[in-house]
């Protein structure tokens, strides 16, 4: 049983077909790495896994059950969570509130409104929760480093830290599958050495798994188990690393046919 | 105009101003989270008063227990109205949203005046008498033709008081509702990025309907508390009343919640000043506020407490 199964997956946008029949298999508590030319339907994927946008055809299975037509929310309670190409924070809140925002769901979303209502006021049995729920959003900000920058309001950190912010504030939704959307753009080198580190490291420490999206190449190929390759909306090359790297198709997509003739 | 004048026309704008602060958090609420002008908002308000109106006289119930729960049904009404008219259009063009705010302030109007008979109704002996009483601060009573006269002394109804009490522990709640509680940290995620929100699992209508359903509380409140200063009850009570709402909103910043509250408390403050100063232009009192609005946007199109919208180009 592989976590996460897009089914021949295709999405159009009126005469625009963004994905053409992808099929994609991430396995429990591996690494896969999407890459692709820019426009080549990686966040469109993205998109349709965490229920932006519905796919034209095809089925998305996550732990064998269904989640191609959830609502966004329901499908993020299932066990997906996601970060953004351009970062999404609640500017306005602080970097804790940010992250207990994702806590949200995790008591008393059930129910009837109503009760809902006067749960959150009385805060009947709410406090102990609300104590738990402000506990687990401070360790996963010392997991990513942002313990010292908690009650700083979101923008005002600088942008490495705030991808860090949106990898915590997706881990404390209880997500099992993280997809991070180009999680190291606008670091620096040494911030990129960090975020590999720390990406392996939340795999390993939270069971998870992690599907992402990159155009630094040296991060895939160093972090990535598996990798699949898209090109205007079609799979064309998918396997490990090494033998992405070498597959003719790849570097035909990335440098064009002159390049592949003139290399050989 | 003598200080005594001052000190009571001031005490009436400000009770005044609250009123229209409680209704003009409504508007803001709705904005800040769906960018819609929620024009049925006056509506509810007029809907609270002819619930507590009918709780008192066909349900025979007490004031306080007829209050409360017009309260509550006037929460419900909003909830119920986003869920079947704003809802299905969530992802529809603004201006459909807008459209059907119009229709349902319509719709309210007309079944209030089919359900409720478009004939004004009293609502002067539904709450205590003794509101509507004069406190009377300072002076000297003097005896003249055996009948006690007031002579000096600052005056105003005990309804503007309450008013102003009332409304201060409803704005103190909200503000606690707002910064203090889970639902509360929803809304402002909602109001700051609704899809990110909802893919972070919050269910992010049910935190819509729950704005709807805060909003319209205070509506209610607002409404009650008018009607017994202005006891005319009739289907269209909530056009004047919202309207000027609408504008402290926009005034205060629309989008804000300190802003409404200042907004409607400068609205209720200069109109009631107004009206002390210049008695014969007291006709134009409702003009007065919307003549505000012009002014204020000319200069500052945001509003008093409101953030430019930067567009990205």
């Amino acid at each position: 049983m592989s976590l996460l199964t897009l089914e021949n997956v295709t999405m159009k946008f009126g005469g625009l077909t963004a994905v053409e029949d992808v099929t994609l298999r991430v396995e429990e508590s591996e690494i896969f790495g999407l890459i692709g030319p820019n426009g080549a339907g990686k966040t469109t994927v993205f998109n349709m896994v965490t229920g932006h946008y519905k796919p034209t055809a095809g089925r998305i299975l996550f732990r064998d059950n269904e989640i191609t037509a959830l609502q966004p929310d329901k499908i993020t309670r299932t066990g997906i969570a996601r970060t953004f190409q351009n970062i999404r924070l609640f500017k306005d809140l602080t970097v804790l509130e940010n992250v207990m925002v994702s806590q949200h769901h995790t008591i008393a979303s059930n129910g009837k409104a109503v009760t809902w209502f006067f749960k959150s006021v009385s805060r009947l049995g709410y406090s102990e929760k609300e104590r738990e729920m402000r506990n687990k959003a401070l360790e996963l900000l010392s997991v990513l480093g942002l313990e010292m920058l908690a009650n700083e309001k979101s923008s005002a950190l600088s942008y490495g830290s705030q991808r860090l912010l949106e990898i915590a504030r997706a881990m404390a939704t209880g997500a099992t599958l993280l997809l991070l959307d180009e999680p190291a753009a606008g670091m620096n080198a040494s911030e990129t050495a960090g975020l590999v580190d720390t990406i392996r490291r939340i795999r390993d420490d939270f069971g998870l798994t992690v599907l992402l999206i990159e155009h630094d190449m040296k991060l895939v190929m160093g972090l990535c188990e598996r990798i699949m390759v898209l090109d205007h909306g079609r799979t064309i090359s998918e396997g490990v690393p090494a033998f992405v790297q070498k597959d003719v198709r790849v570097i035909e997509a990335y440098l064009g046919r002159e390049w592949v003739t003139v290399g050989k | 105009m003598d200080p005594k004048t001052l000190l009571q026309n001031f005490v009436n704008g400000l009770s005044l101003g609250s009123l229209y602060a409680l209704i003009a958090i409504g508007y803001t609420m709705v904005y800040g989270i769906l960018r819609l002008i929620n024009f049925a908002h006056g509506d509810i308000f007029m809907m609270a008063v002819y619930f507590a109106l009918f709780f008192v006289t066909l349900a025979q119930l007490p004031w306080y227990l007829a209050a409360i729960l017009a309260i509550a049904c006037a929460a419900l009404l909003g909830f119920t109205v986003d869920r079947i008219a704003y809802k299905p259009i969530r992802n529809a063009p603004r201006i459909s949203a807008l459209i059907t705010a119009i229709g349902v302030s319509f719709f309210l109007e007309s079944l209030a005046v089919v359900v409720f008979s478009g004939i004004p109704r009293s609502f002067r002996t539904i709450f205590p008498q003794s509101l509507n009483e004069m406190i009377i601060i300072g002076g000297e009573m003097e005896v003249k033709y055996g009948r006690e006269v007031i002579v000096g002394g600052i005056r105003f109804p005990v309804i503007s008081l309450i008013t102003l009490i009332v409304a201060a522990i409803a704005l103190v709640f909200l503000w606690w509702f707002i910064f203090r509680t889970k639902v509360g940290m929803a809304m402002r995620a909602v109001s700051l990025d609704i899809q990110t929100t909802s893919l972070m699992g919050v269910n992010v209508d049910r935190v819509i309907g729950m704005t709807f359903a805060l909003g319209s509380a205070l509506a209610g409140i607002g409404g009650i508390l008018w009607a017994i200063r202005y006891p005319q009850v009739w289907p269209y009570m909530g056009f004047i009343p919202g309207m000027k709402a609408f504008v402290a909103a926009v005034f205060g910043g629309i989008g804000s919640v300190p802003g409404a509250v200042l907004g409607g408390l400068i609205l209720g403050i200069t109109e009631v000043m107004m009206v002390g100063i210049m008695p014969a232009a007291a006709g134009y009192r409702d003009a007065f506020a919307f003549f505000i609005l012009i002014i204020v946007l000319s200069i500052k199109p945001s509003g008093l407490l409101g953030r430019p919208e930067i567009v990205k180009v």
